[in-house]
């Protein structure tokens, strides 16, 4: 019974493995030169110091999340460019066609949302 | 698979299943452009209730037409009288919430149409989790339905409560699916499938059930779908999210959220095996007593109508587990948890909705203290309260007494009697917090100083709604037959 377990032990036992040899090999064999800013807690480029409270501008959000939105349109979009040719040969033209009319048609609602109520502008 | 099959996927079958569907995502469309569009206030209400009304008018068709249950899309969604009742269901609680919300955003009205798109698209992702016969459909139906409510919820951006809500509500959510996820790759892994029907059967459900693995994968499906019932253990988030979220929008979480996740439950049930009942019914009890007796300490009626939910998840999880002692009884559970849940949506949602028009009056606090002598000021709210309360508790001649009765039944057909006893007896003790509200209302006055809000008139959409779930809740209660008999 417990030996149905083996794969489960086997993957913790890989993964805790692989986060332990990049911690040693990495300080084992990288060059160390030490100074105060890399000794620095690393806070993705940010100041590691003082108050997390501080005031961000709204409009780095409102660009990440149009950001996602219209990444992840060309995500779909580029597996139906890849396939539409050789699926139209096949008959499914107008299926195709009128599936990503749909789809781009929502995204187009969307940029058109977002454009009329001033989310492109960074002044506003 | 052929890509021929694609033109066979979307067959006349599929369209008239998923008709409800696309009419409320054009519905949805319809709503957001009308933000861009001159006018588009004044058409927007409109385009709302159309495409909630043109979504029902599907579903009573599917009921009138009464064709037998159908797999459509590859097998992966299943459309029939069932499926049309909750779908009728998921529509009553969205076209409530609105109704309530219509007056209770004063000072955020420029943000309504939002508001409104993001409630519009919920009852799309109820009725794919309702028909979902794969994992998969199941959880693009769950994040259609989570995902606007987790921004509906800190919908009252100026408000602390309702950002911590949102906040909580998404953190929580969006861990219950990633155990989701995690639970389904797991079956996936072991099954090669994502079906249910894998799981129905039941000479491959015992081959499946023998292995850990999908075990592992079973029990995680089962947290993050206890996890949107708010079944104990995963009930703790609940206080929390329904005081602080806006209160029409708690009452779409409240009604409509439990009533696609239960309707999803008894579809799955297929994956446990009998055996489980026992342990099904022990985790309803012990929801029914820590949502009671959570209630009872409560002082904020909003916070003890939170509390009630989850005893009330407690309840119609004893006749889930019913259903999974054997087949016969089964048929009676879905009967069973489709009245419970369209008693619900009216009582729950009509006891919310009458919070939200106090609220507004009162200055956002809900306390049982602001309940006070509230039968001399405002004798109409008060009485619909009051049979709102009583529907709650489960007194006869209301529709909450009924669904009680069919829940207990089925517990007690598939002999969990010892469960059932303790329920009922649960019961009891939640009629000591419904109580209170009316005694607060009745036979208590204001304290001495305390300054009487102003009574403003009622909104003609508070009105239209209080009384057609007054009337719902009566009506369920008094002529069961012609709901039951639809079925």
């Amino acid at each position: 019974m417990l030996q149905t377990y083996a794969p489960i032990l086997i993957l913790a036992v890989l993964v805790a493995g692989f986060a332990l040899a990049s911690l040693v090999l990495s300080d084992l064999l990288g060059k160390k030169r030490r100074s105060i800013g890399k000794a620095d807690a690393y806070e993705s480029g940010m100041d590691p110091r003082g108050s997390a409270r501080l005031r961000l501008s709204i409009h780095f959000y409102l660009v990440a999340v149009l950001f996602i939105l219209f990444d992840v349109e060309s995500i779909f979009l580029i597996p139906w460019a890849a396939t539409v040719r050789g699926l139209s040969a096949q008959g499914l033209g107008p299926v195709m066609f009128f599936e990503v009319l749909a789809f781009v048609g929502v995204l187009a609602l969307g940029l058109a949302y977002v454009w009329r109520k001033g989310g492109l502008e960074w002044d506003r | 698979m052929n890509p021929q099959d694609l033109l066979t996927l979307f067959d006349a079958a599929a369209m008239t299943a998923l008709a409800p569907l696309i009419a409320l995502a054009l519905g949805t469309l319809a709503v957001l452009a009308c933000g861009i569009i001159p006018g588009g206030s004044v058409v927007r209400p409109i385009a709302f209730l159309a495409s909630l009304a043109a979504a029902a008018a599907y579903c009573v068709k599917t009921l009138v037409d009464g064709a037998p249950a159908t797999l459509v899309l590859d097998g992966t969604f299943q459309s029939g009288p069932t499926t049309a009742v909750w779908g009728l269901v998921f529509i009553a609680s969205t076209l409530f919430a609105w109704l309530y919300s219509a007056h209770y955003y004063e000072e955020d009205a420029p943000f309504k149409g939002e508001h409104d798109v993001l409630m519009l698209a919920t009852p799309i992702g109820m009725m794919l989790m309702a028909g979902a016969h794969d994992l998969l459909v199941f959880f693009i139906g769950l994040e259609l339905l989570s995902i606007p409510l987790y921004s509906l919820a800190a919908f009252r951006r100026d408000r602390i409560r309702s950002i911590e809500a949102g906040l909580k509500y998404f953190l929580l959510g969006a861990f219950a699916a990633a155990c989701f996820l995690y639970g389904a790759a797991l079956l996936y892994a072991t099954t090669g499938s994502l079906s249910l029907d894998v799981f129905a059967d039941p000479t491959r459900r015992a081959v499946i059930l023998d292995q850990p693995l999908a075990l592992v994968g079973v029990a995680l499906i089962a947290s993050s779908v206890f996890f949107k019932v708010s079944v104990f253990p995963f009930h703790l988030w609940v206080p929390d999210v329904y005081e602080g979220s806006p209160t029409p929008v708690t009452a779409l979480m409240e009604t409509g959220t439990k009533a696609a996740a239960f309707a999803f439950l008894l579809n799955a049930l297929a994956m446990l095996p009998n055996s489980t009942a026992g342990s099904i019914a022990l985790i309803a009890v012990i929801t029914m007593a820590a949502g009671n007796f959570g209630a009872l300490a409560q002082t904020d009626v909003k916070r003890m109508l939170a509390y009630s939910g989850i005893a009330h998840a407690g309840t119609l999880l004893l006749g889930v587990a019913g259903s999974l002692n054997g087949d016969p009884a089964r048929g009676g559970a879905i009967e069973a948890a489709l009245y419970y849940m369209a008693a619900y949506v009216a009582t729950a949602g009509g006891a919310f909705g009458l919070l939200a028009l106090l609220e507004r009056e009162n200055k956002g606090t809900t306390t049982l203290e602001s309940l006070k002598g509230l039968a001399q000021r405002r004798p109409v709210v008060a009485a619909a309260l009051t049979l709102f309360m009583l529907s709650l508790g489960g007194i006869p001649a209301t529709g909450g007494f009924l669904g009680k009765y069919l829940v207990f039944s089925v517990a007690v057909r598939a002999e969990l009697i010892p469960y059932a006893i303790l329920g009922v007896l649960l019961s009891v003790v939640a009629l000591g917090y419904y109580l209170r509200v009316i005694i607060a209302m009745y036979m208590q006055s204001p304290a001495e100083g305390s300054v009487v809000p102003e009574s403003r008139p009622t909104p003609f959409a508070t009105t239209l709604a209080s009384v057609v779930c007054a009337a719902l809740v009566i009506g369920l209660g008094i002529l069961p037959r012609w709901f039951l008999e639809v079925m």
